[in-house]
Protein backbone atom coordinates (compact mmCIF):
# COMPACT_ATOMS: atom_id res chain seq x y z
CA UNK A 1 0.00 0.00 0.00
CA UNK A 2 1.30 3.54 -0.86
CA UNK A 3 0.04 4.74 2.85
CA UNK A 4 2.81 5.10 5.51
CA UNK A 5 1.83 5.31 8.99
CA UNK A 6 2.73 7.88 11.65
CA UNK A 7 1.89 7.76 15.12
CA UNK A 8 2.17 11.10 17.11
CA UNK A 9 0.52 13.14 19.47
CA UNK A 10 -1.25 14.81 16.31
CA UNK A 11 -3.02 11.57 14.94
CA UNK A 12 -6.67 12.48 14.26
CA UNK A 13 -9.49 11.09 16.49
CA UNK A 14 -11.16 8.75 14.81
CA UNK A 15 -8.68 7.35 11.93
CA UNK A 16 -5.21 7.36 13.68
CA UNK A 17 -3.73 7.46 10.46
CA UNK A 18 -1.78 10.42 9.13
CA UNK A 19 -0.01 10.49 5.77
CA UNK A 20 3.54 11.84 4.20
CA UNK A 21 3.37 14.22 1.69
CA UNK A 22 5.73 15.47 -0.24
CA UNK A 23 5.36 18.17 -2.85
CA UNK A 24 6.75 22.10 -4.04
CA UNK A 25 5.59 24.99 -3.02
CA UNK A 26 6.51 28.39 -4.43
CA UNK A 27 9.80 26.14 -5.45
CA UNK A 28 10.78 24.51 -2.05
CA UNK A 29 9.98 21.27 -1.08
CA UNK A 30 7.74 20.24 1.60
CA UNK A 31 7.08 17.38 3.55
CA UNK A 32 4.38 17.13 6.30
CA UNK A 33 2.34 14.65 8.03
CA UNK A 34 -1.56 15.08 7.54
CA UNK A 35 -4.79 13.99 8.53
CA UNK A 36 -6.08 13.02 5.02
CA UNK A 37 -9.08 15.42 5.05
CA UNK A 38 -7.02 18.63 5.12
CA UNK A 39 -7.80 20.50 2.43
CA UNK A 40 -4.56 21.60 0.26
CA UNK A 41 -6.18 25.40 0.11
CA UNK A 42 -6.22 25.06 4.63
CA UNK A 43 -2.70 22.80 4.03
CA UNK A 44 -1.07 25.77 2.98
CA UNK A 45 -2.71 28.07 5.09
CA UNK A 46 -2.29 26.76 8.21
CA UNK A 47 0.53 24.31 7.66
CA UNK A 48 2.42 26.76 5.85
CA UNK A 49 1.55 29.69 6.54
CA UNK A 50 0.77 31.03 3.01
CA UNK A 51 -2.41 32.57 3.75
CA UNK A 52 -2.22 34.63 0.66
CA UNK A 53 -4.72 31.89 -0.55
CA UNK A 54 -8.32 32.10 0.77
CA UNK A 55 -11.04 30.38 1.38
CA UNK A 56 -14.85 31.32 0.04
CA UNK A 57 -17.32 28.82 -0.83
CA UNK A 58 -15.32 25.12 -0.32
CA UNK A 59 -17.24 23.97 -3.61
CA UNK A 60 -14.97 25.20 -6.51
CA UNK A 61 -17.34 28.04 -7.69
CA UNK A 62 -16.12 31.11 -6.39
CA UNK A 63 -12.48 31.05 -7.34
CA UNK A 64 -11.15 32.46 -3.80
CA UNK A 65 -8.71 29.52 -3.68
CA UNK A 66 -7.25 29.16 -7.13
CA UNK A 67 -3.43 27.99 -7.20
CA UNK A 68 -1.39 26.32 -10.06
CA UNK A 69 -1.08 22.90 -9.62
CA UNK A 70 1.74 21.63 -12.18
CA UNK A 71 1.25 24.97 -13.62
CA UNK A 72 -2.62 24.84 -14.34
CA UNK A 73 -4.90 27.13 -12.08
CA UNK A 74 -6.84 24.87 -10.17
CA UNK A 75 -9.67 24.94 -7.21
CA UNK A 76 -7.11 24.32 -4.09
CA UNK A 77 -11.13 23.88 -1.74
CA UNK A 78 -11.22 20.70 -4.13
CA UNK A 79 -7.94 18.49 -3.68
CA UNK A 80 -6.67 17.15 -0.27
CA UNK A 81 -3.52 18.33 0.56
CA UNK A 82 -2.61 14.01 0.35
CA UNK A 83 -3.75 13.94 -3.22
CA UNK A 84 -0.82 16.88 -3.86
CA UNK A 85 2.19 14.54 -3.06
CA UNK A 86 4.86 15.13 -5.86
CA UNK A 87 2.73 18.06 -7.10
CA UNK A 88 4.59 21.27 -7.73
CA UNK A 89 1.99 24.19 -6.51
CA UNK A 90 2.18 28.08 -6.78
CA UNK A 91 0.54 30.42 -4.94
CA UNK A 92 -0.54 34.25 -5.34
CA UNK A 93 2.99 35.08 -3.18
CA UNK A 94 5.04 34.52 -5.95
CA UNK A 95 3.40 36.83 -8.12
CA UNK A 96 5.38 39.13 -7.78
CA UNK A 97 9.29 39.38 -8.01
CA UNK A 98 11.70 38.69 -5.79
CA UNK A 99 12.45 41.79 -5.59
CA UNK A 100 8.95 43.04 -5.14
CA UNK A 101 8.32 44.35 -8.36
CA UNK A 102 4.78 43.02 -9.18
CA UNK A 103 3.54 41.32 -11.86
CA UNK A 104 1.83 43.51 -14.53
CA UNK A 105 -1.67 42.11 -13.68
CA UNK A 106 -0.89 43.22 -9.72
CA UNK A 107 0.10 46.52 -11.22
CA UNK A 108 -2.90 46.89 -13.34
CA UNK A 109 -5.64 45.59 -10.14
CA UNK A 110 -3.84 49.10 -8.08
CA UNK A 111 -4.33 51.58 -11.12
CA UNK A 112 -7.76 50.55 -11.91
CA UNK A 113 -9.08 50.34 -8.63
CA UNK A 114 -9.80 46.55 -9.35
CA UNK A 115 -10.20 45.37 -5.88
CA UNK A 116 -11.99 46.37 -2.75
CA UNK A 117 -11.90 44.21 0.40
CA UNK A 118 -9.58 41.80 -1.41
CA UNK A 119 -11.04 38.71 -1.18
CA UNK A 120 -11.20 37.41 -4.09
CA UNK A 121 -8.45 39.15 -5.64
CA UNK A 122 -5.54 36.38 -5.25
CA UNK A 123 -8.01 33.94 -7.06
CA UNK A 124 -8.21 35.66 -9.93
CA UNK A 125 -4.53 37.17 -10.20
CA UNK A 126 -3.72 33.69 -10.15
CA UNK A 127 -6.01 32.71 -12.92
CA UNK A 128 -5.07 35.74 -15.47
CA UNK A 129 -1.76 35.45 -14.80
CA UNK A 130 -2.17 31.77 -15.97
CA UNK A 131 -3.86 33.17 -19.13
CA UNK A 132 -1.66 36.21 -20.00
CA UNK A 133 0.85 33.68 -19.70
CA UNK A 134 -0.33 31.85 -22.65
CA UNK A 135 -1.84 34.66 -24.38
CA UNK A 136 -0.88 37.55 -24.33
CA UNK A 137 -3.56 39.63 -26.26
CA UNK A 138 -6.54 37.71 -25.02
CA UNK A 139 -9.75 39.24 -26.82
CA UNK A 140 -13.06 40.47 -24.59
CA UNK A 141 -15.16 37.46 -24.72
CA UNK A 142 -11.75 35.66 -23.57
CA UNK A 143 -11.13 37.53 -20.18
CA UNK A 144 -14.56 38.00 -19.65
CA UNK A 145 -15.23 33.68 -19.60
CA UNK A 146 -12.26 33.29 -17.43
CA UNK A 147 -12.83 36.35 -14.63
CA UNK A 148 -16.37 34.25 -15.11
CA UNK A 149 -14.52 31.45 -13.43
CA UNK A 150 -14.60 34.20 -9.77
CA UNK A 151 -16.94 35.81 -7.91
CA UNK A 152 -16.37 39.32 -6.64
CA UNK A 153 -19.15 40.92 -4.15
CA UNK A 154 -17.55 44.02 -4.08
CA UNK A 155 -16.44 45.75 -7.01
CA UNK A 156 -18.95 45.09 -9.76
CA UNK A 157 -16.23 43.59 -11.93
CA UNK A 158 -15.78 46.52 -14.36
CA UNK A 159 -12.25 47.96 -12.89
CA UNK A 160 -11.52 44.39 -12.95
CA UNK A 161 -12.12 44.29 -16.49
CA UNK A 162 -10.32 47.60 -16.95
CA UNK A 163 -7.24 46.45 -15.66
CA UNK A 164 -7.46 42.98 -17.46
CA UNK A 165 -8.21 44.95 -20.52
CA UNK A 166 -5.29 47.53 -19.99
CA UNK A 167 -2.79 44.66 -19.51
CA UNK A 168 -4.06 42.73 -22.93
CA UNK A 169 -3.48 46.27 -24.55
CA UNK A 170 0.03 46.38 -23.41
CA UNK A 171 1.29 42.57 -24.05
CA UNK A 172 4.57 42.26 -22.13
CA UNK A 173 6.72 39.77 -22.40
CA UNK A 174 5.10 36.98 -20.68
CA UNK A 175 5.44 36.52 -17.08
CA UNK A 176 4.48 33.60 -15.35
CA UNK A 177 5.52 33.41 -11.44
CA UNK A 178 8.88 31.81 -11.17
CA UNK A 179 8.50 29.59 -7.94
CA UNK A 180 12.27 28.08 -8.80
CA UNK A 181 14.13 31.81 -8.43
CA UNK A 182 15.71 31.81 -4.79
CA UNK A 183 13.88 34.24 -2.53
CA UNK A 184 14.88 36.21 -0.02
CA UNK A 185 11.91 37.09 0.22
CA UNK A 186 11.10 34.40 3.28
CA UNK A 187 6.93 35.73 2.93
CA UNK A 188 6.75 33.99 0.10
CA UNK A 189 8.01 30.71 1.37
CA UNK A 190 6.74 27.61 3.18
CA UNK A 191 6.73 28.14 7.28
CA UNK A 192 9.33 26.11 8.40
CA UNK A 193 8.06 24.68 11.28
CA UNK A 194 10.80 23.13 14.32
CA UNK A 195 11.34 19.84 13.64
CA UNK A 196 10.20 17.23 16.48
CA UNK B 1 -17.63 22.72 6.67
CA UNK B 2 -14.67 20.50 6.64
CA UNK B 3 -14.83 16.93 5.55
CA UNK B 4 -15.36 14.33 8.14
CA UNK B 5 -12.56 11.75 9.09
CA UNK B 6 -11.66 8.99 6.67
CA UNK B 7 -9.12 6.45 5.73
CA UNK B 8 -6.90 6.98 2.31
CA UNK B 9 -5.61 4.83 0.02
CA UNK B 10 -3.85 5.08 -2.94
CA UNK B 11 -3.07 2.22 -4.56
CA UNK B 12 -1.52 1.65 -7.60
CA UNK B 13 -2.70 -1.36 -9.31
CA UNK B 14 -6.46 -2.25 -9.95
CA UNK B 15 -6.46 -5.43 -8.14
CA UNK B 16 -5.69 -3.58 -5.14
CA UNK B 17 -8.46 -1.32 -5.46
CA UNK B 18 -10.92 -4.57 -6.11
CA UNK B 19 -9.70 -6.08 -3.29
CA UNK B 20 -9.78 -2.29 -0.82
CA UNK B 21 -13.65 -2.24 -2.55
CA UNK B 22 -14.80 -5.94 -1.80
CA UNK B 23 -13.37 -5.41 1.51
CA UNK B 24 -15.15 -2.28 2.60
CA UNK B 25 -18.06 -2.54 0.44
CA UNK B 26 -20.25 0.66 0.56
CA UNK B 27 -18.16 2.31 3.16
CA UNK B 28 -15.79 2.48 0.50
CA UNK B 29 -15.88 5.88 -2.52
CA UNK B 30 -13.86 5.93 -5.37
CA UNK B 31 -12.02 9.58 -5.64
CA UNK B 32 -11.47 10.31 -9.19
CA UNK B 33 -10.96 13.81 -9.73
CA UNK B 34 -12.62 15.29 -6.27
CA UNK B 35 -14.62 17.88 -8.35
CA UNK B 36 -18.04 16.24 -7.44
CA UNK B 37 -17.00 14.20 -4.54
CA UNK B 38 -14.99 16.89 -2.52
CA UNK B 39 -17.65 19.69 -2.19
CA UNK B 40 -20.21 16.94 -1.36
CA UNK B 41 -17.55 15.70 1.29
CA UNK B 42 -17.03 19.84 2.37
CA UNK B 43 -20.58 20.06 2.87
CA UNK B 44 -20.88 16.71 4.36
CA UNK B 45 -23.64 15.85 2.16
CA UNK B 46 -21.72 13.20 1.93
CA UNK B 47 -19.02 10.97 4.88
CA UNK B 48 -17.23 7.67 3.26
CA UNK B 49 -15.24 6.65 5.90
CA UNK B 50 -12.71 5.39 3.61
CA UNK B 51 -11.23 6.93 0.06
CA UNK B 52 -9.65 5.02 -2.68
CA UNK B 53 -7.82 7.57 -4.86
CA UNK B 54 -7.61 6.41 -8.21
CA UNK B 55 -5.30 9.03 -9.20
CA UNK B 56 -1.98 6.40 -9.32
CA UNK B 57 -4.01 3.39 -10.60
CA UNK B 58 -2.30 2.18 -13.78
CA UNK B 59 -4.28 1.72 -17.27
CA UNK B 60 -6.99 4.02 -16.29
CA UNK B 61 -5.56 7.52 -18.42
CA UNK B 62 -5.18 6.17 -21.74
CA UNK B 63 -6.52 8.38 -24.93
CA UNK B 64 -6.32 6.78 -28.14
CA UNK B 65 -8.55 6.15 -31.17
CA UNK B 66 -6.16 3.77 -33.30
CA UNK B 67 -9.24 2.11 -34.50
CA UNK B 68 -12.10 4.15 -34.92
CA UNK B 69 -13.41 4.35 -32.03
CA UNK B 70 -12.34 6.93 -28.98
CA UNK B 71 -11.69 4.81 -25.92
CA UNK B 72 -11.30 7.18 -22.67
CA UNK B 73 -9.37 5.84 -19.57
CA UNK B 74 -12.06 6.92 -17.13
CA UNK B 75 -9.46 9.25 -15.08
CA UNK B 76 -8.74 10.50 -18.11
CA UNK B 77 -8.69 14.50 -17.22
CA UNK B 78 -11.58 16.46 -18.53
CA UNK B 79 -8.66 19.13 -19.74
CA UNK B 80 -6.98 15.96 -21.62
CA UNK B 81 -10.11 15.95 -23.77
CA UNK B 82 -10.63 19.18 -24.27
CA UNK B 83 -6.87 19.84 -25.57
CA UNK B 84 -7.09 16.87 -27.72
CA UNK B 85 -6.74 17.47 -31.44
CA UNK B 86 -8.47 14.29 -32.66
CA UNK B 87 -11.28 14.58 -30.22
CA UNK B 88 -11.47 18.24 -31.73
CA UNK B 89 -11.44 16.89 -35.24
CA UNK B 90 -13.60 13.45 -35.12
CA UNK B 91 -15.68 13.98 -32.12
CA UNK B 92 -16.34 18.18 -32.43
CA UNK B 93 -19.99 17.17 -30.50
CA UNK B 94 -18.05 16.01 -26.90
CA UNK B 95 -15.27 18.62 -27.76
CA UNK B 96 -17.95 21.34 -27.82
CA UNK B 97 -19.71 19.66 -24.35
CA UNK B 98 -16.58 19.35 -22.38
CA UNK B 99 -15.73 22.90 -22.26
CA UNK B 100 -19.25 23.40 -20.83
CA UNK B 101 -18.19 20.91 -17.53
CA UNK B 102 -17.65 23.39 -14.37
CA UNK B 103 -14.96 25.52 -14.78
CA UNK B 104 -11.59 26.14 -16.32
CA UNK B 105 -10.06 25.15 -12.67
CA UNK B 106 -12.37 21.88 -12.03
CA UNK B 107 -11.45 20.48 -15.40
CA UNK B 108 -7.96 20.55 -14.97
CA UNK B 109 -8.23 17.92 -12.21
CA UNK B 110 -12.36 16.58 -12.97
CA UNK B 111 -12.23 13.20 -15.04
CA UNK B 112 -14.19 12.39 -17.58
CA UNK B 113 -15.47 8.68 -15.38
CA UNK B 114 -15.70 10.76 -12.69
CA UNK B 115 -18.63 13.19 -14.28
CA UNK B 116 -20.33 10.23 -15.74
CA UNK B 117 -20.35 7.67 -12.43
CA UNK B 118 -21.61 10.42 -10.84
CA UNK B 119 -24.74 10.87 -12.92
CA UNK B 120 -25.52 14.59 -12.25
CA UNK B 121 -28.42 15.19 -13.54
CA UNK B 122 -27.62 18.24 -15.33
CA UNK B 123 -24.31 16.98 -16.27
CA UNK B 124 -22.42 17.65 -19.91
CA UNK B 125 -20.89 14.25 -20.20
CA UNK B 126 -23.81 11.97 -19.88
CA UNK B 127 -25.63 13.90 -22.45
CA UNK B 128 -23.37 13.38 -25.14
CA UNK B 129 -22.42 9.94 -24.60
CA UNK B 130 -25.98 8.67 -24.67
CA UNK B 131 -26.28 10.65 -27.92
CA UNK B 132 -22.77 9.00 -29.14
CA UNK B 133 -24.02 5.86 -28.22
CA UNK B 134 -20.76 5.41 -26.23
CA UNK B 135 -20.38 1.94 -24.18
CA UNK B 136 -18.58 1.48 -20.52
CA UNK B 137 -16.36 -1.17 -19.38
CA UNK B 138 -16.72 -1.93 -15.94
CA UNK B 139 -14.68 -3.86 -13.79
CA UNK B 140 -14.56 -5.70 -10.58
CA UNK B 141 -12.56 -8.82 -8.82
CA UNK B 142 -15.66 -10.79 -10.70
CA UNK B 143 -14.07 -9.90 -13.75
CA UNK B 144 -15.15 -7.10 -16.57
CA UNK B 145 -18.12 -6.22 -18.73
CA UNK B 146 -19.42 -3.71 -20.77
CA UNK B 147 -22.78 -1.69 -20.71
CA UNK B 148 -24.50 0.77 -22.92
CA UNK B 149 -25.72 4.45 -21.32
CA UNK B 150 -29.05 3.80 -20.79
CA UNK B 151 -28.08 0.55 -18.69
CA UNK B 152 -24.90 2.36 -16.75
CA UNK B 153 -26.79 5.49 -16.32
CA UNK B 154 -29.86 4.64 -14.17
CA UNK B 155 -31.44 8.17 -12.70
CA UNK B 156 -30.18 10.86 -10.69
CA UNK B 157 -26.16 10.24 -8.76
CA UNK B 158 -27.18 6.71 -9.56
CA UNK B 159 -25.49 4.19 -12.21
CA UNK B 160 -25.10 0.80 -12.60
CA UNK B 161 -21.83 0.24 -10.71
CA UNK B 162 -22.09 -2.77 -7.92
CA UNK B 163 -20.34 -1.19 -4.62
CA UNK B 164 -17.47 -3.17 -5.85
CA UNK B 165 -16.72 -2.14 -9.35
CA UNK B 166 -15.11 0.80 -11.01
CA UNK B 167 -15.72 2.28 -14.48
CA UNK B 168 -12.22 1.20 -16.34
CA UNK B 169 -13.14 3.21 -19.99
CA UNK B 170 -15.33 4.41 -22.14
CA UNK B 171 -15.64 3.70 -25.67
CA UNK B 172 -17.36 6.08 -28.50
CA UNK B 173 -18.44 5.30 -31.49
CA UNK B 174 -16.90 7.21 -34.67
CA UNK B 175 -19.03 10.26 -35.40
CA UNK B 176 -20.16 10.27 -39.22
CA UNK B 177 -17.85 13.31 -40.65
CA UNK B 178 -20.90 14.32 -42.68
CA UNK B 179 -23.02 14.52 -39.35
CA UNK B 180 -24.38 17.51 -38.00
CA UNK B 181 -24.33 18.68 -34.98
CA UNK B 182 -24.89 20.84 -31.87
CA UNK B 183 -24.55 21.28 -28.11
CA UNK B 184 -26.78 24.27 -26.48
CA UNK B 185 -27.01 24.54 -22.71
CA UNK B 186 -29.75 27.33 -20.87
CA UNK B 187 -28.03 28.27 -17.50
CA UNK B 188 -27.59 30.96 -15.08
CA UNK B 189 -24.19 32.06 -15.82
CA UNK B 190 -20.87 30.76 -16.76
CA UNK B 191 -19.49 27.65 -15.15
CA UNK B 192 -23.32 27.15 -13.53
CA UNK B 193 -24.87 23.75 -13.78
CA UNK B 194 -27.33 23.61 -16.87
CA UNK B 195 -31.10 23.83 -16.09
CA UNK B 196 -31.69 22.84 -19.37
CA UNK B 197 -29.57 21.26 -21.87
CA UNK B 198 -30.02 19.89 -25.69
CA UNK B 199 -27.40 17.73 -27.58
CA UNK B 200 -28.90 17.68 -30.94
CA UNK B 201 -26.98 14.45 -33.20
CA UNK B 202 -28.40 13.86 -37.36
CA UNK B 203 -27.32 12.73 -40.52
CA UNK B 204 -29.01 14.85 -44.04
CA UNK B 205 -29.37 13.27 -46.99
CA UNK B 206 -28.46 13.78 -50.47
CA UNK B 207 -32.26 14.21 -51.17
CA UNK B 208 -32.04 17.03 -47.89
CA UNK B 209 -34.23 14.32 -45.29
CA UNK B 210 -33.22 13.82 -41.73
CA UNK B 211 -31.73 10.47 -40.76
CA UNK B 212 -30.71 8.79 -37.79
CA UNK B 213 -31.85 12.04 -35.73
CA UNK B 214 -30.83 12.26 -31.64
CA UNK B 215 -31.86 14.60 -29.59
CA UNK B 216 -31.02 14.51 -26.14
CA UNK B 217 -32.69 16.61 -23.57
CA UNK B 218 -30.69 16.77 -19.91
CA UNK B 219 -31.58 19.28 -16.66
CA UNK B 220 -34.26 18.31 -15.04
CA UNK B 221 -34.89 15.44 -15.42
CA UNK B 222 -33.28 11.84 -13.33
CA UNK B 223 -31.47 11.38 -16.03
CA UNK B 224 -31.42 12.84 -20.12
CA UNK B 225 -32.44 11.17 -22.50
CA UNK B 226 -33.05 10.61 -25.96
CA UNK B 227 -36.86 12.78 -26.98
CA UNK B 228 -38.53 9.82 -29.51
CA UNK B 229 -41.20 11.75 -30.02
CA UNK B 230 -39.14 14.86 -31.16
CA UNK B 231 -36.85 11.90 -33.33
CA UNK B 232 -39.90 11.10 -35.06
CA UNK B 233 -40.81 13.56 -36.65
CA UNK B 234 -37.71 14.79 -37.90
CA UNK B 235 -36.70 10.90 -39.20
CA UNK B 236 -37.25 11.31 -43.40
CA UNK B 237 -38.81 14.52 -43.28
CA UNK B 238 -36.84 17.99 -44.58
CA UNK B 239 -35.89 19.80 -41.94
CA UNK B 240 -38.58 23.12 -42.64
CA UNK B 241 -39.33 25.70 -40.10
CA UNK B 242 -42.75 23.74 -39.58
CA UNK B 243 -41.30 20.52 -38.62
CA UNK B 244 -38.52 22.49 -36.51
CA UNK B 245 -41.32 24.01 -35.35
CA UNK B 246 -43.33 20.82 -34.32
CA UNK B 247 -40.27 19.22 -32.96
CA UNK B 248 -40.26 22.26 -30.24
CA UNK B 249 -43.81 21.75 -29.36
CA UNK B 250 -43.06 17.71 -29.15
CA UNK B 251 -40.26 18.46 -26.75
CA UNK B 252 -41.94 20.93 -24.56
CA UNK B 253 -44.80 18.13 -24.10
CA UNK B 254 -42.84 15.05 -23.66
CA UNK B 255 -39.69 16.39 -21.23
CA UNK B 256 -40.95 16.98 -17.85
CA UNK B 257 -38.48 18.09 -15.83
CA UNK B 258 -38.48 19.28 -11.87
CA UNK B 259 -38.68 22.78 -11.00
CA UNK B 260 -35.83 24.49 -10.28
CA UNK B 261 -35.18 27.02 -6.85
CA UNK B 262 -37.21 30.37 -8.72
CA UNK B 263 -37.77 28.72 -11.79
CA UNK B 264 -40.80 26.68 -12.78
CA UNK B 265 -40.98 23.94 -14.66
CA UNK B 266 -43.58 25.07 -17.29
CA UNK B 267 -40.59 27.95 -18.08
CA UNK B 268 -37.57 25.01 -18.16
CA UNK B 269 -39.92 23.18 -20.58
CA UNK B 270 -40.51 25.80 -23.05
CA UNK B 271 -36.50 26.77 -22.92
CA UNK B 272 -36.53 23.07 -23.66
CA UNK B 273 -38.45 23.44 -26.44
CA UNK B 274 -36.71 26.31 -27.79
CA UNK B 275 -32.89 24.55 -27.26
CA UNK B 276 -34.53 21.86 -29.12
CA UNK B 277 -35.56 23.79 -32.31
CA UNK B 278 -32.54 25.88 -32.24
CA UNK B 279 -30.13 22.72 -31.82
CA UNK B 280 -31.62 21.13 -34.58
CA UNK B 281 -30.96 24.47 -37.34
CA UNK B 282 -27.42 24.72 -36.23
CA UNK B 283 -27.34 20.30 -36.97
CA UNK B 284 -28.70 20.34 -39.99
CA UNK B 285 -26.41 23.80 -40.42
CA UNK B 286 -23.17 22.03 -40.25
CA UNK B 287 -24.61 18.78 -41.77
CA UNK B 288 -24.67 20.82 -45.27
CA UNK B 289 -21.42 22.80 -44.57
CA UNK B 290 -19.60 19.42 -44.35
CA UNK B 291 -17.90 18.23 -47.72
Amino acid sequence: MAEREMHDSRTSADEGRLHTVRLRVNGRTVERAVDPRRLLVDFLRHDLGLTGTHVGCEQGICGACTVHWNGEPVRSCLAFAVQADGAEITTIEVVASETGELHPVQRAFIEHHALQCGFCTPGIIMTMVHLFAHNPSPTEETIKEALGDHLCRCTGYENILRALRSVAERPSPSVTPDPTAGRGDRSALPVQHQSR
Amino acid sequence: MKPAPFRYFRPEHLEHVYELLDHYGYDAKLLAGGQSLIPAMNMRLMAPSVLVDLARVEGLTGLDCGDGFLEIGSMVRQQSLERNPSVAERWPLLAAAVKHVGHRQTRVRGTVGGSIAHADPAAELPAVMLALGARYEIGSSAGTRWVDHETFVVAEYTTDLAENEVLLRIRVPPMDPRAGWSFLEFRRKHGAFALVGCVALLQVSEGGTIADPRIVVFGGEPRARRLEEAEALLEGQKPSEAVLREVRSAVQEAWRPDPQPLVSAAYLQHVAGVLAERACREAVARARSRP
